[in-house]
């Protein structure tokens, strides 16, 4: 038989709260029963219990902070966690909204055992800060319900797990309400009276559903269960426990999340390139960062330093609920070698410089240069991505200035001619024909230009021998 | 009175023979009339003040020193009068890879980047066109610049006031038929020095007025027999 370990989080979406000052009291209630679902241990402290309504939470204590259950937020939640917990176990499955299952009965050969597969989950779990329950069982069914009712015990021996089952009444279970009550009538309150009848009795006078229960809770029957696959990407949303209004406060929680890339990147020896940072507002649109890093990085202290950069630059029109982090591109990890005896090194790489001026400046504002084969001027020289040149092919070195205006202008300057004419007529197979007489000349205040006559006997400025 | 020494101290206005700083080393300007004055040449690391008009020829006298000192690290021009033309670039010899041209939005983006690439280390060579500079601006340059060991040269309109600001060196460009004439009002380490002409007809013959004579020939006359 198969071992199973389900993972009961009874606080999950609380857990999931960003919050700076843990003594508030918490609830989190679920709006269309008007029940409180979740609360914490400052608000279990005045008195604060379950199914309560909100009224008389609130008369309770006076000072609650109240949220509304988002059953949303618990499934990202448990997707996080499935993606932790793939580092070491491999058959995870969910059961929504708040409970994972792991089989373990695959795992145990590689741990040797289930208290060191159990040590090595634990330790990996703590590292979340999450309020857990947790059980053991042969069948999902019953380690659910023993997870659910906080069994917190891993063991193998049936006959422990069988009796833990056996105490359990009905109410417990997951069974629909009319077959509880049908079973009540006649005389069977728990399941140690269900499992005494045998199975082909249950067959005769109940339907298929209690049939299907029981032969699934005693691990007789298959049951069906879809593993969890790991997304390649990593995405994790972050709820702000208060708005945030000003810019330089997201720093922090930013921080939280951008520690967990880290992890997530150094796991898989991966470095992000760019990762995209939403900001999601209380009553305006979405705001997206989008922050770079050319050489790709996978330390959480990079990443605050280049995202800092580009908060800096942006607005936000209304305070921020909530956060989320994206690694839009990632890439393996590669080793830089530099040479010992090169000579003089700095601190910073050509590439994490580029993405610091990026990041601050816009990623327009840095260019790098390229030559084409064009013969018209302006697009001989031309701006490209930085470090990207393509292979410079061997141009005739022609006398040429060494500013150009952006668009050639009219020439105002008195200025007596040096040298010229040189004639470039080209460009009739694009649109942009150029018929131009090149010249260098000299102004009276004796700056070197370069103008050049067209074919209406205009005259323009066009560079600079600077 | 020793209140007015410490107070000058603070001020850095006195210039200490026994404070001198190491002297770092130079690179050939690739102009001999440049060279013989300097000492050798422009020095590899610190702030150089250039004060010229556009298109005099101010950048074609610092682009040898550039491209020499170069070495694989960058060439950063922040901010310039128009466009770096590449082909200009390429036919200097510079490595087309190895240039960024960042254009700011506002000063302060302009200095921000200026002392990020100083610093940096990945750059050789920072060229910054920009009118006003403050001291204080002027100092973390310098500091930046010996952290990442790296020239940083600001190019400046003649035009603009002439407050002094703590440079390395700062030299003064005017227009000559012949090339550059160029004085230095400040270097550290030396005496000011009074205008010279930087010959640029062997480097760039058709951006001089004055042909060198040494090519005249002689119209051969009729030897007397």
């Amino acid at each position: 038989m198969t071992l199973w370990l389900y993972l009961h989080f009874p606080v999950l979406q609380l857990d999931t709260l960003y919050s700076a000052h843990e003594e508030e009291p918490v609830i989190i209630v679920e709006a269309k029963r008007n029940a409180i679902v979740q609360f914490n241990k400052s608000a279990a402290m005045q008195g604060i219990k379950f199914g309560m309504g909100l009224g008389t939470a609130s008369s309770l204590c006076g000072d609650l902070l109240v949220y509304p259950y988002q059953e949303e937020v618990e499934k990202e939640k448990l997707l996080e966690i499935a993606q932790w917990l793939y580092i070491i176990t491999s058959d995870i499955a969910f059961f929504e909204p708040n409970g994972i299952l792991l089989r373990v009965s695959n795992m145990l050969t590689l741990y040797d055992g289930l208290d060191n597969y159990w040590q090595a989950l634990k330790t990996l779990l703590t590292q979340l800060n999450l309020h857990f329950h947790y059980a053991t069982a042969y069948s999902p069914l019953a380690a659910q319900l023993l997870a659910q009712s906080g069994f917190n015990q891993t063991t193998d021996n049936n006959k422990i797990l069988l009796s833990a089952v056996k105490q359990h009444s009905l109410t417990k279970t997951t069974l629909a309400p009319k077959i509880i009550e049908k079973l009540n009538r006649i005389g069977v309150n728990n399941l140690q009276a269900l499992l005494n009848i045998p199975i082909a009795d249950i067959a005769k006078r109940f339907d298929i559903s209690l049939v299907n229960y029981v032969g699934r809770l005693t691990g007789d029957f298959q049951h069906p269960i879809n593993f969890y696959i790991p997304p390649i990407q990593f995405k994790r949303r972050l709820e702000l426990l208060f708005d945030i209004e000003n810019t330089q406060w997201l720093v922090r929680p930013i921080t939280l999340l951008l520690h967990k890339l880290e992890s997530f990147l150094t796991l898989r020896e991966q470095v992000a390139h760019e990762i995209t940072i939403t900001l999601h507002q209380r009553d305006a649109g979405n705001v997206e960062l989008v922050v770079n890093s050319a050489q790709g990085d996978n330390t959480a202290k990079k990443w605050l330093t280049l995202s800092s950069l580009t908060l800096e630059s942006i607005k936000i029109e209304s305070p921020v609920h909530s956060i989320t982090l994206l690694a839009s591109h990632v890439a393996a990890k590669k080793i830089i070698a530099v040479d010992l005896f090169s000579g003089f090194q700095g601190n910073t790489s050509p590439l994490e410089l580029l993405s610091l001026l990026q990041a601050k400046l816009g990623k327009q504002a840095i260019t790098g240069l390229t030559l084409t084969e064009d013969a018209r001027p302006e697009l001989t020289s031309q701006f490209c991505e930085p470090f990207s040149t393509a292979v410079t092919l061997s141009v005739e070195n022609k006398l040429r200035p060494s500013l150009l205006l952006p668009k050639p202008e009219r020439l105002t300057d008195k200025v007596s001619i040096v040298q010229g004419p040189e004639r470039i007529a080209t460009g009739w197979w694009d649109g942009h024909p150029i018929v131009r007489d090149y010249f260098v000349a000299r102004s009276t205040e004796g700056r070197w230009l370069w103008i050049f006559r067209n074919h209406t006997k205009e005259w323009f400025l066009h560079g600079a021998f600077s | 009175m020793n209140e007015i020494i410490e107070l000058l101290q603070r001020k850095s206005l006195v210039w200490h023979a026994k404070e001198k700083k190491q002297i770092h080393d130079v690179t050939s300007s690739g102009y001999n009339e440049l060279d013989h004055n300097l000492q050798g040449g422009f020095p590899n690391v610190g702030v150089v003040e250039v004060r010229s008009d556009i298109g005099i020829g101010e950048l074609r006298l610092l682009l040898p020193n550039i491209q020499r000192q170069a070495q694989n690290r960058l060439t950063v021009f922040i901010h310039p009068p128009g466009f770096i033309n590449a082909e200009h670039m390429h036919n200097q010899g510079f490595d087309l890879e190895n240039i960024l041209i960042i254009t700011p939005n506002s000063i302060n983006e302009a200095l921000w980047a200026s002392e990020q690439c100083l610093k940096s280390g990945a750059c050789c060579t920072v060229l910054l066109w920009s009118q006003s500079l403050e001291v204080h601006q002027v100092r973390r340059f310098q500091v930046a610049a010996e952290q990442g060991n790296c020239l940083h040269l600001l190019l400046k309109s003649t035009q603009t006031n002439t407050l002094s600001i703590p440079v390395s060196l700062s030299l003064q460009l005017s227009p000559h038929p012949n090339g550059i004439e160029v004085s230095i009002p400040k270097r550290r380490g030396g005496w000011p020095l009074p205008e010279f002409i930087v010959d640029m007809s062997f480097n760039w013959p058709a951006l001089t007025l004055d042909k060198p004579s040494n090519n005249i020939l002689l119209f051969p006359t009729a030897k007397a027999v």
